[in-house]
């Protein structure tokens, strides 16, 4: 690795965390970190192009910012496939939870570590990640063979509500065509866990996540007597009307295709000022283009066309093939660096509506198009559905999914999972204590039959992290019945009235030779890079 | 206000006499030429606004011809005469500025074509990306799916 490259950036103005940073930075991977002390919306678009970061941890107790601007910036960048791997890590305050805000998990963040709490391990568990570092993390006291059922939350987050249906974007895709989840937020009389899945995408459509899922809301019929089971077609139609003025984005997509970086900025600010949503890739393969067509649907895609080469053609063909293929989508396609006239190209893909231009792509050209575009369709906002603004807190969703928990430490948790939840996913465990945990990939092969998994726990206060400790002790020497509510309770409980070792314990128990047949696992096999996991992966 | 010059090549005579009697009244002047050398060699010596050419002509084709122009700078207006089987040919032609496309033998819109070929010729169409001149395209498009 190049010494001067410039791959980690630290967004705040603690200048002990960021010396400390900066030293691990050098001595890990030997590369330099990045301290800017201000935010500015654009800010993480500018310092993108101009070094190339990959680890960006912003200190939420030290940046004096709006939440939700921050979070519309990362946003923008987790769409965009080229920055699809970028880890962010959100720093928070540790007095009762601070500022910590779970919206950050779907919005891109795949960590949150407090403020005072181990830096060192904080470092240690991203870097190991982004520079494939292979294991950093010291071994803590874990409860082994737990072998219990435990249902956790996978963080998700409502993309739109209509009058009977809402589309959720989530990194489930589960095997059954429903999803257990919980509405209260958005509507706090619902109290239906499980929606029928009526349609799925391969693709997030707003937020980055892997899957896209449309989930009929219960309908009561006219005459039924209200209840906390169903909505009213009614009662959800007043539910539109006053969140209509809410709205500052419709559901309408642009998507650029370009390998100009500077427009990276350009179209943040039209993104961050346009109802429209977009999105830049420097090209799309196969699946990217069924996957985000399907799922985006955009009303306008800009290409800047390199016609030299006969992979533009191709992907032309290719892009315009898969658009014909979806009923009743016609976008408009404005080519742009072609020498080939509108008209030539429309009769060589057999497509009417393709614009071309000679000139390259530019951000002025980009907004003047969207805003006649805009007048010219009335593209406006719509009543059938609200689409909820980022920064809306009740968009967040945990889709609730039962594991077999393995192991537990204060530092890990491993289980068995029987449906495949892409690496560096947030999973929200709400026991024994309430807590994030991000899927990393694991020191063993897999079971067979199941995904064996591991998390990493994180974002937990120094207090909350003394509990989990405690309770890991405990339940070393005293096995958990089960990890029901009650007997957590008990185990807690217990715990209150009777001191236990407080000092962090550096041995694993060994695990027993025996282990039931059904989480047998195969021998430990340590891999060293995180890009050997060959499943889904959200980084 | 000038016409514009147009020049058509293509190696059946009969036609191009045909299309020479249809075209003549939209331009100042018709050049003909029944293949792509003698083509070149009219657009050297004069002035010519745009261009309908068969994309497929033996000796030299329609695209080596525009790529011949396209190497002096000349970015005249091309209109390809396509027929089944030309679709490699057509990538290619796009490659290097195509103009427009039309169907051997039904020429559908022809005239349209080739006024709006002389227009753009005449007046160049180089200058700033104007996005309400895409959105008038976009426009016409639209008005003319109606129609």
């Amino acid at each position: 690795m190049n010494s001067v490259e410039k791959s980690v950036l630290y967004l705040g103005h603690d200048q002990s965390l960021f010396d400390n940073l900066k030293a691990f930075s050098q001595e890990s991977v030997k590369s330099s970190a990045i301290m800017v002390q201000s935010y500015e919306e654009g800010s993480l678009c500018k310092l993108l192009l101009e070094n190339p970061l990959k680890l960006i941890f912003v200190d939420f107790t030290t940046i004096d910012l709006k939440i939700s601007s921050l979070l519309e910036e990362v946003i923008y960048l987790k769409r965009m496939y080229q920055f699809r791997s970028l880890l962010f890590v959100g720093i928070f305050d540790g007095h009762d939870y601070g500022s910590f805000n779970p919206l950050i998990f779907i919005s891109g963040f795949q960590f949150s570590y407090i403020k005072g709490c181990d830096e060192d391990l904080m470092f240690k568990d991203t870097f190991s990640i982004v520079f494939s570092l292979g294991a950093l993390t010291p071994t803590f006291a874990r409860a082994n063979n737990i072998y219990k059922p435990m249902r956790v939350g996978i963080a998700s987050s409502l993309n739109s509500l209509g009058w009977n249906s809402f589309i959720l974007e989530t990194d489930v895709n589960p095997i059954e065509l429903s999803l257990d989840l919980s509405l209260a937020a958005a509507l706090p009389d619902l109290d239906c866990q499980t929606f029928e899945i009526e349609s799925s995408f391969d693709s997030g459509k707003c937020y980055p996540m892997l899957y896209c899922h449309r989930l009929k809301l219960p309908m009561g019929t006219p005459w039924e007597v209200s209840s906390s089971k169903v909505v009213q077609e009614d009662s959800q139609r007043n539910w539109l009307e006053f969140n209509y003025d809410k709205q500052v984005k419709n559901n309408h997509f642009v998507k650029i295709i370009s390998k100009k970086p500077d427009l990276l900025l350009g179209l943040f600010e039209l993104d961050r000022s346009t109802p429209f949503i977009i999105d830049q890739s420097e090209f799309l393969s196969d699946e990217d283009i069924v996957g985000q067509l399907n799922v985006r649907k955009p009303d306008l895609i800009f290409v800047d066309v390199e016609l030299e080469g006969d992979n533009t053609i191709d992907f032309l063909e290719s892009l315009v093939g898969h658009i014909k293929s979806i009923h009743d989508y016609q976008p408009v396609l404005i080519l742009s660096n072609t020498p080939s006239a509108g008209a030539a190209l429309q009769k060589l893909f057999g497509y009417t509506f393709i614009l071309a231009t000679k000139d390259h792509l530019n951000t002025e050209f980009i907004k003047s198009f969207l805003l006649s575009f805009q007048l010219k369709k009335e593209i406006s906002f719509q009543l059938d559905s609200h689409l909820f603004n980022s920064s809306d807190e009740r968009r967040y969703v945990d889709v609730f999914h039962e594991l077999r928990l393995h192991t537990l430490s204060e530092h890990e948790v491993t289980f068995n999972s029987n449906i495949e939840i892409p690496m560096f996913s947030v999973l929200h465990f709400k026991m024994p204590i309430d807590f994030y945990g991000t899927l990393v990939p694991i020191q063993h092969s897999g079971g067979s039959g199941t995904y064996f998994y591991k998390a990493v726990i994180h974002g937990l206060p120094e207090k909350k992290l003394e509990v989990l400790r405690k309770f890991v002790n405990k339940i070393i020497s005293q096995p958990l019945k089960d990890l029901s509510e009650e007997h957590i309770q008990d185990v807690l409980k217990s715990m209150e009235e009777k001191p236990l070792i407080q000092e962090k314990i550096q041995v694993v128990v060994p695990e027993p030779e025996e282990k039931p047949e059904a989480v047998r696992v195969e021998k430990e096999k340590k891999i060293s890079k995180f890009s050997l996991y060959a499943g889904k992966s959200k980084l | 206000m000038a016409k514009g010059n147009l020049l058509i090549v293509d190696d059946e005579e009969m036609l191009v006499r045909m299309l020479k009697d249809t075209l003549s009244m939209y331009a100042d002047q018709v050049f003909t030429a029944q293949d792509g050398v003698i083509a070149l060699d009219i657009v050297n010596k004069n002035e010519v606004h745009c261009i309908i050419c068969d994309i497929n002509m033996p000796n030299m084709n329609g695209v080596e011809v525009l790529k011949n122009l396209r190497k002096v700078n000349n970015d005249v207006p091309f209109i390809f005469f396509t027929g089944h089987g030309n679709h490699s040919l057509m990538v290619e032609a796009a490659k290097y500025g195509a103009f427009d496309f039309l169907d051997k033998p039904f020429y559908e819109g022809l005239e349209d074509v080739v006024k709006r070929g002389l227009v753009v010729g005449v007046n160049g169409s180089d200058g700033p990306l104007q996005a309400d001149v895409v959105m008038s395209d976009y426009q016409k498009l639209l008005k003319s799916l109606e129609e």
